[in-house]
């Protein structure tokens, strides 16, 4: 099912909240579905804790895209339940860079404009 | 598939609810993402549940289920929105969802034609149902909405007056119709038209009445109606009193009368004594009254101030200024009214206006039949479906195993319910076609027997309306009849189903269920039907044992009209009179004839004010209607009435003084003491008129129809009095219908420009008169009928299957020694549970339904408790007796025998 990717990660720029989130999650790490909505509800302090249903959409649209793809069968820590991991690919990589440096542009931007505190920007850059 | 998990048993109710739809519905994703992701969607919701039940309160858990739910959905919605762009952009498109649609027809029609006998069954059903609803639909279409038909009628009314309050509506007296004419502003045009009168026209020696609507010249305006050749009424030629001057004719008489010729423009014709000059053909169906004319002319209403306030014979007719209401308009009327009220007291004090819209006023009290019948075969198609319903439902549970094998084979869920929804539509779709066949071929019928006593005006056809009207009604029902075995499809678990080795035997609780809730419907809503027409019945068994007062049996009737240009003096009219009876009483097998101007039953005549000399005499505001009749001596005793007091006209009364015969209402109205010698007077001035004395009383006849109890009414002499139009009677020993050349023979002699017209037996008379009364019962007994056989199959299908879905059961108790007795009563005790709290739900909502037939019953109460009380055990009956051939099958059954098979 996987596309062939696309030369160019900014054809896939902005990415959703969600799928940036998700990326940004198994960005060096593999995890099952389960993992990657504690993740993110971990990082966000509990303000975004995406349904399962929402999840896979974002997994299936993004492995579609050739962003993601499946680890092997066994997760991390994940005490020998059934499913799939998933993994970043190279071309996911490329992406989640990409927008993160439209992102920092962004906050550039904002920061210049004086719309932020100095310590809130730093934050949100982590 | 998605195996079940442990499941908190001690969580809410809700959250159990909320949790099992969430796994159905992740069924219902594509196949391709379903089986990537389904599985894996569930273990993660009920990891993410675990943890949520240790550390939230119980509510919390519901609200965690709705979320997911919320998020699914919009899940399931994304997911076929990609799979339509990933097939687009694969190039398969609208012309590969076709492909693949026509694939699942093909499929679904194989699998029906290897069970041809489910197949016919259903189809049949279907059919039934859907043929009475076009049937139907179309006679409502044909009276309802294409009556009047390109007139734009919506905005039509009809104006009357209304001198003594609600309920007595007059036509419009001439002089105020002009003022009402002038002054209106919420009337864009107002028109109308007088009584329709008569002229002989002589068409190849044989004469013919025609009839011939006299109109304002704008009455084609108002109506907004365009000739088909020629034109129509010009202003000026309203002011022309002397003649008919100008017409206008009617297709069918143009095409009749005139061979279809174009070139009658201008042709003089010849009617009665006068000549009218052709100005216009008005094209096919345009008619604005209940009976159709043969021609229209313009006449002036209002030619002379002095009467034309006092006498009311014109129809107002208007079209609605554009954006006003009809309420605005009869207020503004009003207005126009009261202003008339003070400048002419004496004649229009009191008198108000109402509005009717036209189509209303044509169309009259033959709508509450036709929405009742409406509604009834609505129901009728609604059994029908929970049948075929029904019948799908153990289809779905008898294929079971094939289902599950194509499962196995890879067929997805959806793609299961995909052949589930082309087989419901193929079903229907042979049913509309196979009801449409029906509806063509009962239409004729329908409108043949003019059954529902329809206004001639309507145009009922099968037209496109209907044709839409059927294909909805076709797309409803497949998705009615697919919905039940759809879902009981969702809920099945092939793998078991291959497991238990395909016997499918055990049937689940909620398709149990589903069953005897289609059973329950259809009996509650056959009970419901049958009580309408139980009622409907018995109000026409009464109307039957009418006493119409006179006797109308072997008696032959038709109406003979002198036209005046001919018969202008009494005594040449007399003269005839006489001849007439005396010619057709020497017809052979004939033992009596007379005249009069109103038949029994039939109705008709005119009323007149009277005042008599009784000594509370009324003011003249409120002065008393009468009925008047003319009857020739002779017509009581020929007819049956008989006298209470006194003596009937005699021939010598020619000479004397005037007299007249009163019936009982009005001598017990005026003179309740004895009313022979007692006189009054007709008419609206004391000093004009001579008076008139009562020679004899004779007993009450019905003569409004059959229910309307008898007005008080006078009959006086044709020999005082001799009639330009008069009816004919004539009493035969044999059948009346063989006099009927031998006296069309007899008026020849007398006048060979004459015609016999309406030419009936008295009997025919009174059939007509509880025509829509019969024809209303016989249609509701019929759908009812209809629809009590559908229960009776529904009945006779659940009972069969759970039968033999009971077989193994019954044997093993009869091997225990249960006689078979006992087993027939459990299975009748089984009909009864369902059919009992069924029938008790259909008189519930019969009780709550038959308020919309009282207005059509006549001295039954529309909760008549005969009719409530037999109903249901009618019902039950029909229950019991299509249950009894499964449930002797089950008592027959040989133990030994099926344990063996098993």
């Amino acid at each position: 099912m996987t596309a062939p990717p696309r030369a160019e990660p900014e054809a896939f720029l902005p990415l959703t909240h969600l799928s940036y989130h998700i990326l940004l999650v198994l960005a060096g790490t593999e995890l099952h579905g389960y993992g990657i909505i504690k993740e993110i509800e971990r990082r966000t302090g509990g303000q975004m804790r995406p349904e399962t249903g929402t999840l896979y959409t974002a997994i299936r649209r993004l492995r579609d895209e050739g962003l993601l793809e499946t680890a092997g069968s066994a997760g991390q820590g994940e005490g020998g339940r059934r499913g799939k991991a998933y993994a970043v690919t190279a071309l996911g990589r490329a992406v989640l860079e990409a927008e993160s440096r439209r992102l920092a542009r962004l906050v550039e931007v904002a920061r210049q404009k004086r719309v932020l505190g100095d310590a809130e920007a730093l934050e949100t850059s982590g | 598939m998605i195996s079940g998990g442990s499941s908190g048993p001690r969580d809410p109710a809700a959250a159990r609810g909320l949790r099992s739809i969430y796994r159905r519905l992740l069924r219902l994703l594509p196949s391709r993402v379903r089986d990537e992701y389904a599985e894996e969607m569930w273990e993660t919701a009920r990891r993410l549940e675990e943890e949520f039940r240790e550390g939230h309160g119980r509510g919390a858990l519901r609200r965690f289920w709705m979320r997911e739910n919320l998020g699914l959905v919009r899940t399931l919605l994304l997911a076929y929105r990609d799979r339509g762009r990933d097939r687009v952009g694969r190039g398969m498109s609208l012309r590969g969802a076709a492909v693949a649609a026509a694939r699942d027809l093909r499929q679904a029609m194989r699998s029906c034609l290897r069970r041809p006998g489910y197949l016919a069954i259903a189809v049949v059903t279907v059919g039934l149902g859907i043929g009475a609803n076009a049937a139907l639909f179309s006679v409502v279409d044909g009276v309802l909405f294409d009556t009047l038909p390109g007139l734009e009628a919506d905005r039509l009314v009809q104006i009357w007056e209304i001198p003594h309050g609600p309920g007595d509506r007059w036509e419009i007296a001439p002089a105020d119709f002009q003022d009402y004419r002038t002054r209106t502003r919420a009337l864009e045009a107002l028109g109308g038209y007088g009584f329709t009168m008569e002229f002989t026209y002589m068409a190849d020696d044989e004469p013919r009445v025609l009839r011939a609507l006299p109109v304002s010249s704008n009455f084609f305006d108002v109506v907004r109606a365009d000739p088909l050749y020629g034109r129509t009424f010009l202003a000026e030629e309203e002011k022309d009193p002397e003649g008919i001057g100008v017409v206008v004719l009617s297709h069918a008489f143009w095409r009749s009368e005139l061979g279809g010729d174009p070139a009658v423009i201008g042709r003089t014709l010849r009617l009665d004594d006068d000549e009218a000059v052709v100005v216009g053909v008005m094209p096919p169906r345009f008619h604005v009254q209940t009976r159709p004319v043969d021609m229209w002319f313009p006449v002036w209403a209002a030619t002379d101030e002095s009467w034309s306030r006092t006498f009311h014979y014109w129809y107002g007719i208007g079209r609605l200024t554009p954006d006003l209401t009809p309420e605005d308009a009869e207020r503004d009327l009003l207005a126009i009214a009261h202003q008339l009220e003070v400048e002419h007291p004496e004649t229009n004090r009191g008198h108000l206006i109402e509005l009717v819209p036209l189509r209303e006023a044509v169309v009259g009290d033959v709508r509450t039949s036709l929405f009742v019948l409406l509604g009834v075969v609505g129901f009728v198609l609604l059994i029908a479906c929970s049948n075929v319903a029904n019948m799908s439902l153990v289809e779905v549970t008898r294929r079971r195993r094939e289902l599950a094998v194509r499962a196995a084979l890879g067929a997805s869920h959806s793609e299961l319910l995909r052949l589930t929804l082309a087989e419901g539509l193929i079903v229907a779709a042979l049913g509309g076609a196979v009801g449409l066949g029906l509806a063509y071929l009962g239409l004729d019928l329908l409108v043949g027997l003019s059954p529902l006593a329809l206004p001639g005006v309507a145009v009922i056809e099968l037209d496109a309306t209907v044709l839409g009207f059927t294909a909805t009604a076709t797309v409803i029902t497949a998705l009615f009849i697919s919905l039940a075995p759809a879902l009981s499809l969702s809920r099945t678990d092939f793998i078991g189903t291959l497991k238990e080795g395909g016997r499918g035997a055990t049937v689940g609780r909620e398709q149990r269920r589903a069953q005897r809730a289609f059973l329950t419907l259809q009996l509650a809503v056959a009970a419901a039907l049958l009580i309408g027409a139980g009622l409907m019945l018995r109000s026409f068994q009464k109307l039957q044992a009418v006493e119409p007062g006179a006797s109308l049996d072997n008696v032959l009737t038709a109406r003979v009209r002198l036209p005046d240009w001919r018969y202008e003096d009494e005594a040449a009219r007399l003269e005839f009179w006489n001849r007439l009876v005396e010619r057709v009483e020497a017809i052979p097998g004939v033992t009596g004839a007379s005249l009069t101007s109103v038949l029994p039953v039939r109705g008709g005549g005119y009323g007149s004010a009277l005042f008599t000399d009784a000594p509370n005499q009324p003011d003249v505001a409120s002065r008393p209607a009468m009925r008047v009749r003319i009857v020739q001596p002779g017509y009581f005793s020929l007819m049956r009435i008989p006298f209470l007091m006194g003596r009937d006209h005699s021939r010598d009364d020619r000479s004397g003084p005037p007299v007249a015969v009163i019936n009982e209402s009005m001598a017990s109205r005026f003179w309740p003491d004895g009313a022979v010698g007692h006189r009054f007077k007709l008419g609206n001035d004391v000093e004009e008129g001579p008076w008139i004395e009562v020679i004899g009383v004779i007993q009450n006849v019905k003569e409004q129809g059959l229910q309307r109890e008898a007005l008080p009414a006078v009959y006086l002499s044709n020999l005082q009095n001799p009639r330009q139009a008069l009816r004919l009677v004539a009493r035969t020993e044999l059948d009346p219908a063989q006099i009927v050349p031998a006296v069309r023979g007899s008026l020849r002699d007398l006048d060979a420009m004459l015609p016999l017209q309406e030419v009936q037996t008295m009997s025919a008379v009174a059939g007509a008169a509880v025509e829509r009364e019969r024809s209303t019962a016989l249609l509701l007994g019929i759908f009812a009928a209809l629809a009590t056989l559908l229960a009776a199959l529904g009945v006779y299908g659940v009972i069969s299957y759970s039968v033999a879905q009971r077989n193994h059961e019954i044997a093993v108790r009869m091997a225990l020694g249960a006689d078979a007795a006992r087993v027939l009563g459990s299975v009748i005790g089984e009909v009864l549970l369902t059919a009992t709290p069924a029938i008790g739900l259909g008189l519930l909502v019969a009780a709550g339904g038959s308020r919309v037939l009282s207005g059509m019953l006549y001295q039954v109460s529309a909760l008549d408790p005969v009719t409530f009380t037999s109903i249901p055990f009618l019902l039950t009956a029909v229950a019991l007796v299509a249950a009894f051939v499964p449930a002797r099958r089950a008592a027959t059954t040989d133990p030994a025998r099926t344990l063996q098979e098993e």
